[in-house]
């Protein structure tokens, strides 16, 4: 069972991560639990793993510190459906292993604090309704590097990239 | 501990990079100048090589290289002409 966090269009790095709860700032063991401490504090309290998280617009945007990422890999999200992505939040997604889908449509369909099944390999969620929604399909080189665990961990495992 | 000193090549800002965060980097990844935005892709690690991404962009999801329009610039963002994922370009 995966709960919905749902937010709004141009959620920021700072959003997610702010700055002065950077790992530096508070101590790499706990600097997670400040995720989206000013927007929803009870996020990191509350939010379990393999949570999805869903945004609309531009999601990721603003300086692309890695801890912002880093913070919800440390939380075990499931993974992030919005209706864009700036670029390299995106990729950092990626290389940490969140699987990222960018949908137009889902994100307006699920409700904020609706309990789904998400199925992370086949990219399926079931609503309570029974309702499926399907998720487009990850890059093949996520993929290959989901299995591995990300794409660090590929890299390690092969010692080369995914798709190389 | 040992820290990579990447220097700006638009800028001349010499960039410090902990050996701890460097380790984390993979090619293709996108290192952005802290004083002027420019963006450096990471086309080697060892050694560590740098190419200025400038006007082109690497599509964050099939790695297709695409040149950017100045309207893609100018509204931040672009789409990738090979799979049509839609990303917004920081800013
Ligand atoms: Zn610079
Ligand atoms: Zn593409």
């Amino acid at each position: 069972m995966a709960r919905v966090w749902k937010f709004s269009d141009s959620i920021n790095t700072d959003d997610i991560l702010p700055g002065k709860y950077a790992p530096f700032m508070v101590g790499a063991d706990v600097f997670h639990k400040y995720a989206f401490h000013h927007f929803r504090p009870e996020f990191a309290l509350e939010v379990q793993p393999g949570d999805l998280l869903v945004g609309g617009k531009n999601w990721g945007l603003g300086s692309s510190r890695e801890y912002a990422p880093k913070a919800l890999k440390r939380l075990e999200i499931g993974g992030i459906i919005a209706k864009s992505f700036a670029r390299i939040h995106y990729r950092n997604l990626l290389n940490l292993g969140i699987p990222a889908f960018d949908s137009l449509e889902i994100p307006d369909l699920l409700e904020d604090g609706e309990i789904v099944t998400y199925d992370r390999d086949a990219g399926i969620i079931t609503r309570s309704s029974g309702e499926v929604l399907r998720l487009p399909p990850p890059p093949e080189f996520l993929r290959e590097a989901l299995k591995a665990g990300s794409i660090l961990e590929y890299y390690k495992q092969f010692q080369k990239f995914p798709g190389e | 501990m040992n820290t990579l000193i990447v220097t700006c090549p638009e800028c001349s800002e010499d960039l410090e990079i902990p050996e701890s965060d460097w380790l984390e980097f993979a090619e293709g990844d996108v290192l952005v100048c802290d004083s002027c935005d420019t963006e450096l892709l990471v086309v080697s690690l060892s050694p560590p090589e740098f190419e200025v991404l400038g006007d082109l962009s690497i599509c964050p999801k099939c790695e297709t290289e695409f040149d950017l329009t100045d309207a893609d610039l100018e509204h931040h963002r672009a789409t990738c002409p090979s799979c049509g994922f839609a990303f917004t370009l920081e800013t």
